[in-house]
């Protein structure tokens, strides 16, 4: 078909349909480049999402971008983002479940609050501590919650915290009279900027109490060495303790003299330290049988002193041994106590035999010979009674001796008298005795009166007579001077005899002593100079002595002059010897 | 001692948004290989706008990303996030 210019005609409804078959075509065209414009767009909404840019004009044909197929890409993609997500909320949930588990379980109250201090989460143990309902704390400002308190309190951990961005610890916070260590951490963002601040609060009020305790214990444990130390240094006696091996732990002062180390024996070896045989034995004896010993000992160090050693094991907490306790002291007055009573012992029964051999001699004869001559008769009585008299004397120092150790005082009866009248009863009687010395007397031709108990004040130039006689030679001389002085009346009583070392001069006086030169031949029971001095200061006097070896000795002593208002009494006793 | 094979991806020359989708469908269609950790994919692009997205992306599918410079272009290492403990594929 074809139409009249010459073309191919196209009948009328072939035209109408081309017409139609275009205008769909065109319509068509305009729903695909919708359609692809509407792709375009969701894969640019997809792209945005995915954080890219949109697809450029131009970049990508629509086969192009069908084939490469974007959407399909992208939703892969979220598949797999989903999938993480997924992990990742599992992980959360288990975090969370974690977090709480450990908050309930902790053993510090932990609070968490955000940056305007409100508080966010708190522990049960928090709860617990501050006494505070979790809903009475959520979402109030945690200074009003927990420090009861209308804004952040001087030192607040949470203010140090947001102030220094930073783990902050305050050692020690008081919270009604609890303390506290408080440790806030800041917890951030996304961007790293702090949103929350958990802070911890473990409560240290037992350890402060433990510290306070410990340190008071330490405190005394330092006392009771201090102590100790202090006792070791004061003891007069030396103390040493050995560990088991014997090897020196501690000692005092006392003991490194007389070991004569000023350094330390600390660390040294018992038996390197102790030279002395007995006592090394008792040692011995005692690491062998655990039973205490003692032994004596001398030290080149101390050459005139006796040392006691005495040795004790060491014991452990539990009972064991843990050493050996030597404890080290001086014996030598003990010892020479022991020895002076041994002498005395056998002095005394020399003393009490000789007249008791006497009165037991005399008084059988006149048992035996009833028909003695009366003369006989009464030379035997006469001795017999000397003896006795002899014998009550030595008892009644004795009793003198005793009674004034045991506390008493010596029986003195003072009265006024004038010195002669003493002398008198006394001299005499010795001249009379002793035709071997010559007496001399040498007296103030001023009577001198004195205030005294006359028996007693005999007894004292009777003893001093007496030792004066028995240690002198004969043809030897002996004198007697008394001056005045202002209150006392001194008399000094000289012999040419033995005399004695001066280290005696210190202990004349004691009981039982005797002269480390004296003769033992010589009779003496070592109590008349004892007696005598209790008897001088009784009365309220002195008594002192000057000797020198082979040349003799002086005694001084002093006698309270009578009262100057009084002389009359003193003239009462005036020869009355 | 397990081998990672590492797979790489030249996209120098590609630009945002081509860069990410070209990755993301290489590592979607890695994926259970990459998440075994028997393989890593290696990316070099010379977009600098790649080396914001991509590890972004990859990072929210829960994936490790490592990127160095070198010389003109980037390297964008994609491999298993490493376990607690565990050191990376690198």
């Amino acid at each position: 078909m074809s139409d009249e210019g010459g073309g191919v005609l196209i009948p009328g409804n072939q035209s109408d349909e081309i017409a139609r078959l275009k205008a769909e075509n065109l319509g068509l065209k305009q729903r695909e480049r919708e359609t692809f414009s509407y792709i375009r767009n969701k894969v640019d909404q997809l792209l945005e999402v995915m954080g890219t840019l949109p697809l450029k004009q131009g970049e990508l044909d629509d086969k192009s971008l069908l084939e490469t197929d974007p959407i399909g890409t992208v939703a892969d993609s979220f598949r797999l983002i989903l999938g993480h997500l997924h992990k990742t909320n599992d992980k959360l949930r288990l975090a969370n479940s974690e977090i709480g588990a450990i908050l309930d379980t902790a053993g510090a109250g932990i609070l968490v609050v955000d940056r305007e201090a409100r508080v966010t989460t708190l522990n049960d143990k928090a709860t617990e501590l501050f006494s505070i309902r979790r809903d009475a704390a959520v979402g109030r400002p945690c200074h009003q919650a927990i420090c009861c308190a209308g804004a952040p309190p001087k030192g607040c951990v949470l203010q140090m915290v947001l102030q220094d961005k930073n783990d902050e610890c305050r050692n020690e916070w008081v919270w009604n009279d609890r303390h506290f260590e408080v440790v806030g951490r800041p917890l951030r963002n996304g961007i790293g900027d702090i949103s929350h601040v958990v802070i911890v609060y473990a409560e240290i009020t037992e350890r402060i109490r433990y510290e306070e305790q410990l340190r008071q214990a330490l405190a005394n444990a330092r006392e009771a060495r201090d102590q100790v130390n202090g006792i070791l240094h004061s003891v007069a006696d030396g103390l040493l303790v050995t560990d088991l091996e014997q090897r020196i732990i501690l000692t005092n002062p006392q003991a490194r003299r007389l070991f004569g180390k000023a350094g330390k024996l600390e660390g040294r070896s018992l038996t390197e330290v102790i030279g002395d045989v007995g006592l090394r034995r008792a040692i011995q004896e005692t690491v062998t049988s655990g039973e205490p010993t003692r032994a004596d000992f001398t030290s080149p160090l101390f050459e005139n002193s006796i040392f006691e050693g005495r040795i004790s094991l060491l014991r452990g907490v539990e009972g064991d041994p843990a050493g050996l306790v030597l404890i080290m002291h001086d014996v030598t007055q003990e010892r020479a106590v022991e020895r002076m009573k041994t002498e005395f012992v056998a002095t005394a029964a020399h003393e009490f035999r000789t007249p008791l051999t006497t009165i037991l001699g005399f008084s059988e004869l006149m048992l035996d010979n009833g028909e003695l001559p009366e003369e006989d008769r009464r030379e035997f009585l006469q001795l017999i009674h000397e003896k006795a008299g002899a014998l009550s004397r030595i008892v009644n120092n004795l009793l003198d001796i005793s009674r004034i150790e045991s506390g008493e005082e010596l029986p003195i009866d003072p009265h006024d008298c004038s010195l002669q009248s003493i002398l008198d009863l006394v001299v005499p009687s010795y001249v009379k005795q002793n035709t071997i010395h010559d007496f001399v007397l040498s007296l103030p031709e001023e009577p001198i009166h004195v205030c005294v108990d006359l028996d007693s004040v005999v007894e004292v130039f009777e003893n001093i007579l007496s030792n004066a006689a028995k240690y002198s030679p004969d043809g030897g001389e002996i004198s007697i001077s008394c001056r005045q002085d202002k209150q006392f009346c001194s008399i000094s009583i000289s012999d040419q005899g033995l005399g004695m070392p001066q280290d005696d001069l210190e202990r004349v006086f004691d009981k039982f002593y005797r002269a480390n030169n004296a003769n033992t031949a010589i009779r003496g029971t070592g109590l008349g100079l004892t007696i005598v001095r209790y008897i001088v200061e009784a009365h309220g006097g002195r008594i002192w002595l000057d000797s020198r070896e082979e040349k003799g000795t002086t005694v001084y002593f002093t006698l309270p002059l009578a009262a100057a208002d009084h002389p009359e009494d003193g003239d009462r006793f005036v020869g009355d010897g | 001692m397990n081998t990672t094979e590492t797979i790489e991806l030249d996209i120098r020359g590609q630009v945002c948004p081509s860069t990410l989708l070209t990755t993301l469908r290489e590592v979607t269609r890695l994926q259970e290989e990459i998440l075994s950790g028997s393989k890593q994919v290696l990316i070099r692009t010379d977009n600098r706008h790649a080396t914001v997205t991509v590890p972004q992306a990859l990072e929210n599918m829960g994936l490790e990303v490592h990127i160095t410079k070198e010389g003109g272009s980037y390297r964008i290492l994609v491999c298993a996030e490493a376990e607690e403990g565990v050191p990376s594929h690198e």
